[in-house]
């Protein structure tokens, strides 16, 4: 039996000629928070949609609460609590009626915890949901997906057309209960800043596949900017792990995963160097963005005599 | 200019093709059966499909003009980029209406080919009631004549549908979807249906009435009457006398309504508002909220959600039944009226139920199958067949027992004259059925194409095909199913109750597994694409 609540292990998917997923693998131990990290279109609404069940996937297999959804969505559903983006319910519905509409489709259903929370976030209970603005249709949407005590969040973008007001409140309220139940959570965004101080680990999804994984801290830690002289550089191979160079005057500013062996190169050639500590979001900007043909190069001999 | 055209025709392309093909079938079908069964009443028959296509182009292309860009999400775009917002409205209502005028055009035109070389023939106008003649006894027309009432009744279905595509779109504005802008257009037409008429009941004639309500409504300067016999039917016609007058007289009023439409677009509502919620001047309190209504179970849950959703369109079609009875009986005076209502209810439940049944089973699909409420229900643990067969059967019951059965409950020991449209063994056994062949029809319709108002169309134009090809043939009309009603009850008013005649069990017995086909059918393709 696995011990993560979440397995995938070699998914793909392909809409059309259109690869979306390429053996995109990932294990997200229980009580931990994980962010899926991916620019719009790299594929983690797809991969979201598949851990649920809601579509198929070409390859590969899924895990959620040690059950397949593939074979079994609705169970996976009812133990899963799932905010997607821009999600809708029903307008006529005043969110006191949506929440007793829900109650009898999850067996762990907590009436008087939906009410709490519909107090706790503001969310006025009998006005229709049509009419509740966009940031009380997000938290109710929040409360649903939590008055059901479940062990495992997804959460797809869900602050995404909030505006940073609220999507700092959301956060918050967000921060609050994961801090006290000790869920497994997923949790898909590219605003980086929302999800660096709720995610343990961090998985970072780009043109369809896991560029990068790992604990937030262990890739603060292993992926650094390290400043260092163009001329020294001119006489150096690419260093392992190189995600992204940008020259600025006679220095060279080089972004690098497992960024402790090529530190101890540096520190070997006694050469002056700086290494900077590195955001979330600049570390994901380097994977995703980065180029390393910046690096510079030897002229060869004919071009230099020329 | 040309790029605001240019892309006018991009948009509306499709339905003018389609539209094209339906009439140029009508004017065929209408040339074919006139060549079979020589009834001298072509015009009549072009007529009657010129009119039902108007109607429903009118509603698909006022959706469209009202609604197409917020539904596509591009107003916004539209109204940034550097051209008067009047200038592109005008260009889409002036496209909706030439895509709705070439076609009935174009049908007009072979029709009118085959009268002036003299293949067909058309029977002299209808005479005043006192002296009817059945039309193969009438003499033959002229052919300046038979072009003329054509021309006549080609004009006003044009001005028929351009006044409802009008008045659709500039109202459509105020609404929030192509659906609502449809069921909007159903009701309307529905309306013009039975208002039309009032002008010609009677033996005598007011010309300069006719004239004049003639300007407001351009489908009251014409009125169908079908016969029939035990070897086919036809449609006899007859048109107002100063409808020309009327016809030009429409057309300032047309005008004016679609410059309110030009005015309007784009500035009803903000922008910025598209996809919110509207400004709510008068909200229903929510009083289901403040009873805590029990539902222990998934099931409970989900036949509380469908009735919610199910039995206020069922009541607003039993409203809609009752009004156009009323108004139908409007003349009726003394202690009678209430009477009468009950008696002729049965007759309205018949058709507006059609139509009715049409409304609710698009309606009930389309949000639940939408992107947005339909992601959310999927994501929760409703398993697909259970959340289909109970919005099926919840939505289908509430439609009958609101429609027919209140219908049956109120008109059963309704006074009898006796007359057609009374409640009798007939309709019980067969109007039921056949709405719920509609329901099922909108409901496959709908799961297979996503959108309501072309499930709508779907239901409509596959019954209207399968019913015309059954009444062409002299060996198979008898197996319409409202032949089959209108026998069953011919029958019981003289004095034989038996379901056993007349094909009842072969033609409903089809009717009825026609319907659990097409539920089946929207069982599969409601499920989301994995």
């Amino acid at each position: 039996m696995s011990q993560h609540a979440i397995e995938i292990k070699g998914l793909a998917k392909s809409f059309g000629q259109r690869k979306v997923l390429e053996d995109v693998s990932l294990a997200i131990p229980a009580g931990q928070t994980l962010a899926l990290l991916g620019r719009n279109g790299a594929g983690k609404s797809t991969t979201i949609r598949i851990l649920l069940g809601l579509i198929a996937a070409d390859q590969g297999s899924v895990s959620i609460d040690g059950i397949d959804p593939a074979i079994n969505s609705t169970q996976v559903l009812s133990r899963v609590g799932y905010l997607a983006e821009d999600q809708a319910m029903y307008p006529w519905m005043t969110p006191v009626e949506l929440s007793r509409f829900l109650a009898p489709f999850y067996a762990t259903w907590d009436a008087k915890l939906a009410g709490d929370y519909l107090d706790r976030f503001e969310i006025p209970k009998l006005t229709k949901i049509g009419q509740l603005s966009k940031g009380q249709s997000v938290k109710l949407g929040l409360v649903l997906a939590l008055a059901h005590r479940p062990q495992i969040v997804v959460l797809d973008d869900p602050a995404m057309g909030l505006d940073p007001i609220a999507r700092k409140e959301f956060n918050r309220d967000l921060v609050e209960h994961l801090q006290a139940s000790g869920a497994t959570v997923l949790y898909s965004s590219h605003l980086l800043e929302e999800v660096e101080a709720v995610a343990d680990a961090v998985a970072i999804l780009d043109g369809g596949r896991i560029v990068r994984s790992g604990s937030t801290e262990s890739i603060r830690d292993e992926v650094k900017q390290i400043l260092l002289p163009f001329d020294f550089a001119l006489a150096k191979p690419k260093p392992d792990g190189l995600l992204d160079v940008r020259r600025f005057d006679d220095r060279l500013a080089i972004v690098v995963d497992k960024a402790s062996s090529t530190i101890q190169d540096l520190s070997a050639d006694a050469v002056d160097f700086d290494v900077v500590d590195l955001r979330l979001d600049e570390i994901f900007e380097a994977f995703v963005i980065g180029r390393t043909q910046g690096w510079p190069s030897q002229p060869k001999h004919d071009q230099a005599v020329a | 200019m040309k790029s605001l055209i240019w892309k006018q025709w991009r948009e509306s392309r499709f339905h003018f093709y389609v539209f094209c093909v339906w009439m140029l079938l009508a004017a065929l079908y209408a040339i074919a059966y006139e060549l079979g069964h020589h009834y001298r009443a072509v015009v009549g028959s072009f007529s009657t499909s010129a009119m039902l296509f108007s109607t429903v182009a009118a509603i698909v292309l006022a959706a469209r003009a009202a609604q197409g860009e917020r539904t596509d999400r591009t107003l916004t775009f539209t109204t940034s980029i550097p051209v008067s917002i009047r200038l592109v409205a005008t260009v889409r209502i002036v496209g909706a209406i030439l895509t709705l005028a070439i076609p009935i055009a174009i049908g007009a035109f072979i029709v009118a080919t085959s009268l002036a070389l003299g293949w067909l023939e058309q029977a002299t106008p209808r005479p005043i009631p006192a002296e009817y003649a059945q039309m193969p006894q009438r003499t033959v027309a002229a052919a300046n004549i038979a072009l003329e009432q054509l021309a006549s009744v080609s004009c006003i279905a044009m001005l028929g549908g351009v006044e409802l595509l009008v008045v659709l779109s500039l109202y459509g504005l105020y609404l929030r979807s192509q659906a609502q802008v449809g069921g909007l257009g159903a009701v309307l037409a529905l309306v013009v249906l039975v208002i039309a008429e009032p002008m010609w009941s009677g033996s005598t004639r007011w010309p300069l009435g006719q004239l004049l309500y003639g300007i407001v409504l351009p489908q009251s300067l014409v009125v169908h009457w079908g016969y029939g016999n035990s070897t086919g039917g036809y449609v006899d016609h007859e048109l107002a006398l100063y409808r020309w007058w009327s016809v030009m007289l429409a057309l300032p009023l047309l005008a004016w309504i679609a410059w309110g439409y030009v005015v309007r677009y784009g500035k009803v509502g903000s922008v910025d508002r598209v996809g919110k919620p509207s400004r709510v001047r008068f909200a229903m309190p929510a009083l289901l909220s403040r009873v805590a209504i029990p539902l222990p179970t998934r099931w409970s849950a989900l036949l509380w959600l469908e009735l919610r959703q199910s039995l206020p369109l069922a009541c607003y079609g039993l409203l809609l039944a009752i009004l156009v009875t009323v108004v139908g009986k409007l003349g009726q005076t003394g202690t009678g009226f209430v009477e009468a209502v009950r008696g002729e209810l049965p007759h309205s439940v018949f058709f507006v139920g059609m139509l009715w049944a049409i409304v609710v089973g698009s309606s009930l699909y389309s949000t639940d199958l939408g992107e947005k409420v339909g992601g959310f229900r999927r994501s929760r643990p409703i398993p697909h067949a259970i959340w289909f067969w109970n919005k099926f059967f919840i939505g289908l019951a509430a439609m009958l027992l609101v429609m027919d059965g209140t219908t049956i409950l109120v008109s059963w020991n309704a006074p009898r004259t006796y007359s057609l449209s009374e409640m009798s063994y007939a309709y019980i056994a067969c109007m039921p059925l056949l709405h719920a062949l509609f329901y099922s029809l909108a409901v496959m319709g709908t799961c297979l194409f996503r959108r309501p108002l072309i499930g709508g169309v779907l239901a409509v134009l596959s019954y209207s095909a399968v019913s015309i090809a059954l009444t062409t043939f002299p060996g198979t009309m008898q197996l319409d199913p409202l032949s089959v009603y209108n026998d069953l009850l011919i029958t019981e008013r003289n004095g034989v109750i038996d379901f056993t005649q007349h094909g009842y069990p072969l033609v409903y017995g089809v009717l009825l597994a026609m319907a659990a086909i097409f539920s089946l059918v929207s069982l599969r393709v409601a499920r989301p694409a994995i």
